[in-house]
């Protein structure tokens, strides 16, 4: 596991630099900046090798040598880059003060180890990982990190024998590509080294939640964010499984958290060029990022205007066109689930009993994302009653955010609607992973509209820091303070 | 009051998540292990993975259904090779995944194939036969 985390180690530096580079993150010397930096570096830097590996696969020169040489160079050259361009020093971060912050201190601490014990109990018993995994995307991988001779069996219509719901040579090349990328660095197809890249990826949807939210509304939100996520059974259970449901919850997230920095600093380009970065990579993992990426740069476009839409296409571009290219001229074949002619998917969307089926299934679904007693839905219920909710007129400037992941969603339950599959198969094999890949998006924005009882002084606090964005960020902290 | 009711708030959901993420470690420590015989079909393989070439198709020949778990473990551990149900295509080399003993040299001269190692543990190594 060790090894496998050091082998991830160039692409979490490559990560941390572009984010420092672009100045997406409000500021550094807080440990929350901090944080965000890291975890969200460790994400956007698997997707630059990720891609760069698959770039160099597809060019015929991925050997060892080749990508060793290039993830050192992007790793040496993006560090110096980034410690060159060190963004202005803040004060001190102001601290909490509230008495009870050591519960939560302690139960966060308490709750993390709890949460690594677990992801590792899942490990030894699926050393492959979940069915998925051993199945889609590991398997991927071992093809694609067999290098020039096989890496096109990846996209290969036949990979899953007969079995029904097996083959998927359009799925995207994320995870893949990671991991057959450090492979090749290896030498070897340990076991060990995709459920490492599945561990950091849960960690870091963990710390960027907790660390956006703790720099948006105070530590003690961040922690109750932290908690809500780690105290949920239904993402806790897939950290271990190296499926793509969490990856793809991390990018979502960083779209999510990318925007409301964005929004509440005049949108900067940087910032905006790393959520269209992060748009695409949510592409690159799923199938489901799609729609949320096209949803993200629409309401961008709405919000934030001309400039900030182009500087997120700028980002999402060459991504964006690694994509295309893959799913116009590498694959094959198209996904068996889908209906072949329009009739026929309107005929399975007029049935009734299909949209029954499907809303009980998200309701079942989200029901099996926690113990009844201690289901996050009913402590944020307690939360919002506990601790009171913002003031409407301020989570009326907040909705456009919950857009992409409506529509999200809303097609993902369309797909259910004509899936040519067995639905109450695909329903039970596949509707709860949607509600994890959307739930750090949904505590985020939970979590937004909730007061946490320490944002008063925290918030007060935040206005005597020197400011380190624009105008418009202070006058959006200010909006803050004047609402409450 | 207020405050009070906060506290309340807090304390509630600090106790009931460590609670749930305790609930969650143990049931994690009841799960099956390797519940879909991956690790022993990866074992069970990989005296043939090293005789079979690292790239391209392979012939598949099993007594088991081609739309099971066996072939997708079978295809996992022998993975960068393509495993093809013969019949469907007809590579240089085969291999045979069986669930009991049975006439293995039978069964892939029907398919078109001679044994070429019996590698045990069902895992059989076929060539393609001269016609």
């Amino acid at each position: 596991m060790i090894v496998g985390l050091l082998l991830f180690l160039p692409a979490i530096l490559i990560g941390w630099s572009a984010v420092r580079i672009l100045r997406a993150v409000p500021r550094e010397a807080l440990w929350t900046g901090a944080l965000i930096e890291i975890s969200l570096g460790a994400g956007v830097g698997i997707g630059v090798v990720s891609i760069a590996y698959f770039g160099l696969l597809w060019a015929n020169v991925a050997g060892r040598a080749v990508l060793l040489s290039a993830e050192v160079a992007m790793a040496a050259g993006g560090v110096w880059l980034a410690i060159r361009r060190r963004a202005v020093k803040s004060e001190a971060a102001p601290v909490a003060r509230s008495p009870w912050i050591w519960l939560l201190r302690a139960a966060a601490i308490l709750t993390l180890l709890f949460f690594a014990f677990d992801a590792s109990k899942s490990m030894d018993a699926n050393p492959h990982g979940g069915w998925d995994a051993f199945t889609i995307w590991n398997l991927k991988a071992k093809f694609l990190a067999g290098g020039s001779g096989s890496w096109r069996n990846a996209m290969a219509p036949v990979a899953g024998g007969a079995l029904f719901g097996a083959n998927h040579p359009g799925y995207p090349l994320l995870l893949p590509a990671a991991v057959a990328s450090a492979w090749t660095m290896q030498g070897a197809t340990a076991s060990a080294t995709p459920a490492a890249l599945s561990a950091l990826f849960a960690f870091a949807t963990a710390a960027m939640l907790c660390a956006a939210i703790a720099w948006l509304r105070g530590e003690a939100a961040g922690l109750i964010a932290l908690l809500l996520l780690l105290g949920t059974e239904g993402f806790v259970s897939q950290a271990g499984l190296q499926n793509a449901d969490v990856p793809i919850s991390f990018y979502l997230l960083a779209v999510l958290m990318l925007l409301v920095f964005a929004s509440d600093q005049g949108w900067p380009r940087g910032t905006m060029a790393l959520a269209g970065l992060c748009c695409a990579f949510a592409a690159w993992t799923k199938n489901e990022g799609l729609p949320f990426a096209i949803l993200a740069v629409a309401v961008v476009a709405l919000r934030g205007g001309r400039k900030a839409t182009r500087w997120m296409a700028v980002g999402a571009l060459p991504v964006a066109a690694l994509i295309a290219g893959f799913k116009f001229l590498l694959v094959p074949d198209r996904e068996a689930m889908f209906p072949r002619t329009m009739g026929e998917a309107l005929s399975k969307a007029a049935d009734w009993s299909r949209w029954m089926q499907i809303a009980e299934s998200f309701i079942q679904s989200l029901w099996q994302m926690g113990s009844p007693w201690v289901h996050p839905v009913l402590l944020v219920a307690i939360l919002a009653v506990t601790l009171g909710l913002e003031p409407r007129s301020r989570v009326r400037q907040r909705i456009w955010l919950a857009v992409p992941i409506a529509g999200l969603l809303a097609a993902d339950f369309a797909a259910y609607l004509v899936t040519t599959a067995d639905l109450g198969w695909q329903l039970s094999t596949s509707n709860v992973r949607l509600l994890v890949q959307v739930w750090p998006s949904l505590l985020f924005l939970t979590l937004l509209v909730i007061v946490p009882p320490a944002l008063e002084q925290a918030a007060a606090l935040e206005m005597q820091k020197p400011a380190h964005g624009k105008a418009k960020r202070k006058q959006s902290r200010g909006s803050v303070v004047q609402a409450k | 009051m207020p405050q009070a009711k906060v506290v309340a708030g807090i304390s509630i959901v600090a106790i009931a998540t460590v609670l749930a993420s305790a609930d969650s470690l143990q049931l994690s420590t009841q799960l099956q292990q390797d519940p879909w015989s991956v690790e022993a079909a990866v074992q069970r393989f990989q005296g043939a993975a090293m005789q079979l070439p690292r790239s391209g198709e392979i012939g598949y020949i099993s007594d088991l259904a081609v739309n099971s778990a066996a072939f997708l473990t079978a295809q996992f551990a022998l993975a960068p090779s393509l495993l093809i149900p013969v019949g469907q295509m007809d590579p240089d080399q085969a291999i045979g995944n069986f669930s009991k003993p049975s006439d293995y040299a039978g069964i892939g001269a029907k398919a078109g194939y001679r044994v070429e190692a019996d590698l045990g543990n069902g895992v059989v190594l076929y060539r393609k036969a001269k016609r």
